[in-house]
């Protein structure tokens, strides 16, 4: 029951504002290792906090993270503008395809994450690695 | 008194006093000399501190006239007399030879012959240089053994021993023939024989180096195991060493201020003796496997008890790591912000006569050693300072000094030491125009004639406030490190660190314009990587034992956002409070220019394309700094280096304008460092500034760059 607790105060850290609690929820479900509430995680924005769980998944090293990972990398194949947005958009998509060779057990052969092509190409590998049997 | 960190704190109330209780002290009849450590009863350590008051003979206190007794406590605190041990060099035997190389082995240079223990000592442990190469660590007195003390023959031409570049071996030197040596394992590279240090460092040949770093010895020490660091001696404390002469032996710290600034270790009772000869340069290890000491000597009346260089000193000397360990921050224990090198109690040693009396009294404690000409010294510059001292401040006691920031200077914190209570005063303020001014609040208060401030590293300023003497001012125009002393009528009654901290950026990575095109859209990127070294760079450490400000960890309090009236600011809507995730923070302000003379409009921009917005007004907002996944803010994980990077992006859809448009976006920058002090943040760099100009022009149905340039200056807005 207490684990419960914890673990519902985890997932509203995970999704709060404040990035320090969420990288403090990262930290817990990687120590605990439960990709979900990561993998879910990845579906909204702050990209601090993105970044972190992605690292977490790479941490825990669930391949069931990759179709996530894909749909993060399709979603977000486009340029952004700006400074530090463009910036923290760019770890993202670095993250995210070091996280998914990591899990893939493959280099994801990706010279430009800003050539949305490539980034496409890199996506179609790995579902094709983790197709359903 | 039962953890370290209890003991350190008990300890560093003695050190803070021991100047003063030396200059007292010192005054007495037969008082040869004062440490500080622990409490003896009928030969038995009892587990309660004291200033150790060393005698050459116990005399009955009934016998002795009340003005020529030993107190039982001086400044407050416990003072215990004890017969003072002679210290006789240990040099002596052992005779495995031990493949690859490791600490804790016999060693000899090539003055000597034959199949004897004469010159033989022990290698304590290997170290590195910082160009990666490996050493055997030792006592001078052993490498240079049987070498020439002598005018010219020192390093750099001055009085010394000759005896770099002195062949040694393990187990001993040996030349056969004309032609052929066994044993041998390199030359003596530097060696140090002064008041605190008789160490010296042998660098191995590249047979013997190569074997050890195969091997994996480079931190091992026979029958100790691996070595994981250096550390400062703790009272109480129990350590080892492995000599070449008595092996492994336990022993307990019983005073880290012998000879004013050397390590006395009684052997624990299953050992006859801690040392002997043939041990010198085995390094004394602590609990935890770190280096605390160099042993050197050993106690000629008790012939049990070991004398010992601190660590801290031994490092600088030969500039050294030991298992990677630089060791910053350690030294001879000092008052809360002194180092014993910062100079005895008393006004500035200005009497001549002094050094007579000095050289008098050492010499009754004193053999014709080298070693005796170490006490000699030593205790030369205790005895100036009570010698001086006696005639301007004969009965004089300190009140209490309590230094704190003076109301007028708001910039200024106190921040808490890594060490805790243990560690000493620390003020902080970040680089910038005006003064530090510090107030010292005096209990009993005396005349501000009698107050006199001193600075060690640096200039101070009293009176900083009007012609209040009990103030004092400290520019903080440039980084720095200053002890601060507080004299009243000559003696120091307290000490403290004034640190003022900046940051120096460079840029450690440049990417150039990069256009990419495609059928949705032009996009152009350019960026840099950033670096900011703290300075000054002793305020980063990550040496145990280290005592500087606590600014580590994360901050407390989130970096400023946007201030309300600056309206024409980007992000001044915006949160900012996640721009810092550490005390120490790099961050970046930015403002831009548009120029859109086709009137292009996509609703996707937003304040992107607002034709100009500028700098916020506070120099200490980031306001493009919301997050802090594109820095490391953590210098003590990063050599006090704190880094950033940044890649703007603009892109222009090919569904907007037609052919002969342009569009010119001006993104300006100021990439900066900022420290959270006690709460408060501030900028503590100048303005990296730098800037890239996104420029377009559509030709051919489709836009491309027109030209776009990154630049480090903020020229062209």
């Amino acid at each position: 029951m207490e684990h419960q607790v914890q673990h519902q105060e985890m997932i509203a850290k995970l999704h709060a504002t404040d990035h320090r609690s969420a990288q403090e929820a990262v930290q817990f479900f990687v120590a605990h290792r439960m990709p979900a509430p990561l993998i879910e995680r990845l579906k909204v924005g702050g990209n601090d906090v993105r970044v972190a769980a992605v690292k977490g998944l790479a941490a825990i090293g669930d391949k069931s993270a990759l179709p996530a990972i894909a749909d993060l990398l399709e979603a977000e194949r486009h340029p952004v503008r700006g400074s530090e947005q463009a910036t923290m958009h760019k770890i993202l998509k670095e993250t995210a395809l070091l996280t998914a060779s990591h899990l893939a057990g493959e280099t994801l052969d990706v010279k430009d994450v800003n050539d949305e092509e490539q980034i496409l190409a890199a996506v179609r590998r790995i579902r094709a690695k983790h197709r359903p049997a | 008194m039962r953890t370290v960190s209890d003991i350190l704190v008990r300890q560093q109330r003695f050190v803070d006093r021991y100047d003063e209780a030396v200059t007292l002290l010192r005054r007495l009849p037969g008082v040869l000399s004062v440490g500080v450590g622990a409490r003896e009863r009928g030969g038995e350590i009892v587990p309660e501190l004291a200033f150790r008051v060393y005698v050459a003979a116990k005399v009955d206190a009934a016998r002795l006239p009340p003005s020529h007794r030993v107190p039982p406590k001086v400044c407050g605190l416990p003072t215990d007399v004890l017969v003072k041990p002679d210290i006789h060099l240990i040099a002596n035997w052992d005779s495995a030879k031990y493949r690859p190389l490791q600490g804790g082995t016999q060693v000899r240079n090539d003055k000597f012959e034959g199949d004897n223990t004469r010159g033989a000592g022990t290698i304590g442990c290997l170290a590195q240089m910082s160009d990666g190469s490996i050493v055997a660590l030792t006592a001078q007195h052993i490498a240079c053994a049987g070498t020439p003390y002598a005018v010219g023959a020192g390093s750099g031409g001055g009085t010394g021993f000759a005896c770099v570049g002195v062949k040694a071996g393990q187990p001993r030197h040996i030349t056969c023939c004309c032609c052929c040596t066994f044993n041998e394992i390199g030359a003596v590279l530097r060696a140090e024989n002064t008041a605190q240090l008789d160490c010296a460092t042998i660098k191995l040949d590249p047979d013997i180096a190569s074997e050890v770093t195969s091997a994996g010895t480079l931190n091992q020490v026979l029958d100790i195991g691996i070595l994981t660091g250096v550390a400062q001696a703790v009272c109480f404390s129990e350590v080892r060493k492995r000599g070449a002469a008595t092996g492994l032996t336990r022993g307990t710290v019983v005073d880290v201020l012998f000879e004013g600034s050397q390590i006395l270790i009684n052997p624990l009772v299953a050992f006859p003796k801690f040392a002997d000869y043939g041990d010198s340069g085995a390094v004394i290890v602590d609990a935890a496997g770190k280096v605390v000491g160099l042993l050197h000597g050993a106690d000629r009346a008790t012939g049990t008890r070991g004398v010992a260089n601190h660590i801290g000193p031994v490092l600088v000397a030969t500039g050294i790591t030991i298992a990677g360990d630089a060791g910053a921050g350690l030294g001879i224990p000092a008052s809360s912000c002194g180092s014993s090198s910062s100079g005895p109690v008393g006004p500035p040693p200005s009497s001549s006569s002094s050094s007579t009396v000095s050289r008098s009294s050492s010499s009754r404690i004193s053999s014709s050693s080298s070693q005796s000409r170490v006490a000699s010294s030593s205790s030369s510059a205790r005895s100036s300072s009570s010698s001086s001292s006696r005639s301007s401040s004969s009965s004089f006691t300190c009140p209490t000094v309590m230094p704190s920031v003076d109301p007028s200077d708001p910039r200024t914190h106190l921040i808490p030491s890594t060490l805790g209570a243990a560690g000493a005063i620390h003020f902080c303020t970040a680089r910038g125009a005006g003064n530090m001014v510090l107030r010292a609040a005096i209990a009993p208060d005396v005349p501000d004639a009698s107050i006199t401030w001193e600075a060690i590293g640096g200039a101070i300023t009293s009176p900083g406030v009007g012609a209040d003497r009990h103030t004092a001012k400290i520019s903080r125009a440039a980084a720095t490190h200053l002890q601060v002393r507080i004299r009243i009528n000559g003696v120091i009654c307290r000490r403290c660190h004034v640190w003022v901290v900046s940051a120096t950026g460079s840029v450690t990575a440049r990417r150039p314009i990069a256009p990419s095109v495609n059928a949705a859209r032009t996009h152009i990127t350019a960026g840099f990587d950033f670096s900011f070294a703290i300075q000054p760079p002793t305020i980063i450490s990550t040496a145990p034992g280290a005592d500087i400000p606590d600014l580590r960890g994360a901050n407390t309090n989130p970096p400023p956002n946007v201030s309300v009236g600056d309206l024409d600011v980007p992000n001044s809507a915006n949160s900012l409070a996640g721009g810092a995730n550490h005390k120490w923070d790099v961050s970046r302000r930015i403002r831009w220019r548009v120029n859109n003379p086709a009137g292009l409009v996509d609703p996707t921009a937003g304040d992107f394309w607002v034709s100009h917005l500028n700098y916020p007004s506070d120099a200490v907002v980031g306001n493009d700094d919301a997050g802090a996944t594109d820095e490391t803010n953590d210098p003590y994980a990063n050599g006090g280096n704190i880094t950033s990077k940044d890649d703007p992006s603009e892109f222009l859809l090919q569904a907007l304008g037609v052919n002969g448009n342009t569009f010119d976006e001006r993104n300006h920058f100021g990439e900066f460092a900022r420290v959270e002090l006690d709460g408060h943040w501030y900028s503590i760099s100048d303005y990296y500034n730098w800037r890239v100009h996104f420029e377009f022009i559509k030709a051919a149905g489709a836009w491309a760059n027109n030209g776009s340039v990154v630049a480090e200056d903020n020229a062209g807005f």
